[in-house]
């Protein structure tokens, strides 16, 4: 359980010190939570659907606007009563409960063959799409280290982290935007999804790493005992578990479905490799996401896993992970100038690094300027995934809560301006077009 | 793609960015950030004179008076014992530490007597040097209670 004490009250708005809070036993206090995140969620997913943005967006935004950035600030006591620091604990463990299926669902859905299909231009813009926004992120740290962190970090952990952070993209967003735009199934569409499959998992190996440097510092297991333990364990998932996983997608193809009681193994299954990579020292998430990424990748059975959990996940859950995130996020705490300026620098780097880096290996691998374009608006998309690497590093101490409020509005605007900038770029009309030369080719 | 522009590409936009990363975390191994204070500290003082009424209530059920920090580079938030009575936000310069309220606030329940500081961390004050010895870091400063007649500054030690 994360300490809520002077972190949270951190992240409260300064302008409430002492609320009036009413009694209230903490299993209403926390419906009263859900309700509220949910009713708020839902409305601003619509209102972010009115302007063309996807639902999920107006979700982020909800769970922000919740926080000390808003609530917080302009009705301090009503924020002390829907959210008091001893009501955060079980917020928190179901949110982290729905972000770790959440993770499963995201490694179920990649899928390595769309890169292999895609040939050497998304090799190519996919390595550079993680290189570029990477190395700027640790070039920024040399300036955002001495102001923003402790020297309870090493810089080596701080620069790493800046960098995996600056160059995930959001794969389950992306395809939301592209699915929206009736993209996913153009040129553009595929190359952008193979793509952003090889930097969610590139970016989800760095972290592990960071994870186990940044333990290993606190921890009495040691370091090697870590990586050999990690090892090994994707080595079994890969090579002794993988082939049983096909024991799930078996029993949906005989039956059409999964049954009750194989979902529940499908279930254990996920909590158990999640206990294992927490054991081991990374993190519970990472275990979820190997338990996805080992799925068989018929699509049938991946759309069906899918069915069965994304409603709770999406409607339920993953807005309270949101509304924590909320909760822990504070505009309010940056004063100054200086700060806003590193906050414009991260943003700024953050774009530059993924959406021109992305656009120049595109280019550089023979793509047309204005498809090059596009890739590089669309791998530029944070959102989500940045929310829970971001989330992750505040748990393990690597960032502070002012760099994580700058951070996440920084995933925040790199999402919302994808679909804008795309509209520009890359219009619906020429999507039209293209879809419809590729009908009349495979009518051909 | 010809085999040998994706090897001028890859040189150009993997190797030499490649190159300047293990330049850049060379570079920032010589850089030093601002102590890390974050945190629980246990706090050890002699709070008798502030448990006489009403200043009792603002360190919230001492015997142990626990500081907690978070902490952002130089900005640190710190709440002692309760939060939602004792929040400060300071600074930390080199090993000075120094920590108030950091808005003014009219609160009407606060005002009895000569002791009106005492019912809110309104006019709390912390001040602190760090202390290291090997590995392990001190505080030692003083609380003041600004206002209050009958509440003179606490000299406090802290260790996590």
């Amino acid at each position: 359980m994360r300490k809520l004490s002077a972190d949270h009250f951190y992240c409260r708005s300064l302008k409430f010190n002492r609320a009036e809070t009413i009694a209230m036993s903490p299993s209403v206090t926390l419906i009263l939570q859900i309700a509220v995140i949910i009713a708020s969620a839902r409305v601003f997913g619509l209102l972010f659907r009115y302007i063309r943005q996807p639902q999920v967006i107006g979700e982020m935004v909800a769970g922000i606007l919740l926080g000390p950035s808003l609530l917080g600030w302009t009705a301090p006591k009503l924020s002390a009563l829907l959210f008091p620091p001893s009501g955060l604990g079980y917020l928190n463990t179901i949110s982290q409960v729905g972000i770790l299926i959440y993770m499963f669902l995201v490694g179920a859905a990649l899928n390595h063959k769309e890169l292999e299909n895609s040939g050497h231009a998304a090799i190519l813009t996919s390595h550079v799409s993680i290189i570029a926004p990477f190395v700027l992120g640790a070039l920024l740290s040399l300036m955002l280290y001495p102001r923003l962190s402790d020297d309870s970090v090493s810089f080596l952990s701080f620069a790493l982290f800046m960098g995996a952070a600056m160059s995930v993209t959001a794969f389950p967003v992306l395809a939301r935007i592209l699915t929206d735009r009736a993209m996913l199934g153009s040129r553009l569409g595929t190359l952008a999804i193979a793509c952003a499959a090889v930097d969610d998992i590139t970016g989800w190996c760095i972290l592990a790493y960071i994870v186990v440097l940044v333990r290993a510092q606190a921890d009495a297991k040691p370091l090697w005992m870590t990586i050999a333990g990690t090892i090994i364990f994707g080595l079994l998932m890969l090579y002794v578990v993988k082939p049983l996983a096909r024991g799930f997608y078996t029993s949906y193809d005989r039956q059409g479905r999964l049954s009750e009681g194989v979902t529940a193994l499908l279930v254990l299954f996920v909590l158990v490799s999640a206990l294992i990579t927490d054991w081991l020292g990374i993190h519970l998430l990472f275990g979820a996401f190997l338990a996805g990424a080992i799925m068989p990748k018929d699509s049938g059975f991946v759309r069906h896993i899918q069915e069965k959990f994304e409603s709770v996940t999406v409607v339920l859950l993953l807005p309270l992970f949101f509304a924590f995130t909320g909760l822990r996020m504070n505009l309010h705490s940056l004063k100054g100038g200086e700060m806003w300026l590193c906050c414009a620098a991260i943003i700024i780097v953050a774009i530059s690094g993924k959406l021109a880096g992305s656009m120049i290996a595109a280019r550089a691998a023979g793509i047309p300027w204005r498809d090059a374009a596009g890739i590089g608006i669309l791998m530029n998309t944070r959102g989500l995934m940045g929310f829970v690497i971001l989330n992750v590093g505040l748990d393990i101490g690597v960032i502070t809560p002012v760099l994580f409020s700058m951070m996440v509005l920084m995933a925040l605007v790199t999402t919302f301006m994808t679909t804008p900038l795309l509209e520009w770029v890359y219009p619906q009309r020429l999507i039209h077009a293209e879809i419809a030369q590729i009908e009349v080719a495979q009518e051909a | 793609m010809k085999k040998s522009r994706l090897a001028v590409a890859y040189t150009l936009l993997v190797g030499v960015p490649l190159s300047a990363l293990v330049a850049i975390l060379r570079a920032g191994t010589h850089l030093a950030a601002p102590m890390a204070l974050r945190g629980n500290w246990n706090v050890h003082a002699d709070l008798t004179p502030w448990r006489s009424a009403p200043c009792k209530t603002l360190l919230a059920k001492p015997p142990q008076l626990l500081l907690n920090v978070a902490q952002s580079g130089n900005q640190l938030a710190i709440t002692l014992n309760d939060p939602e009575k004792t929040f400060l936000t300071g600074t930390l310069s080199g090993i000075a530490l120094t920590a108030a309220p950091s808005f003014e606030r009219k609160d009407p329940e606060a005002v009895p007597g000569t002791d009106a500081g005492c019912a809110s961390a309104q006019h709390l004050n912390l001040q602190a040097i760090v202390n290291q010895q090997g590995k392990l870091r001190f505080l030692t400063g003083t609380l003041q209670l600004a206002g209050c007649a009958s509440c003179p500054p606490i000299i406090f030690t802290a260790a996590r």
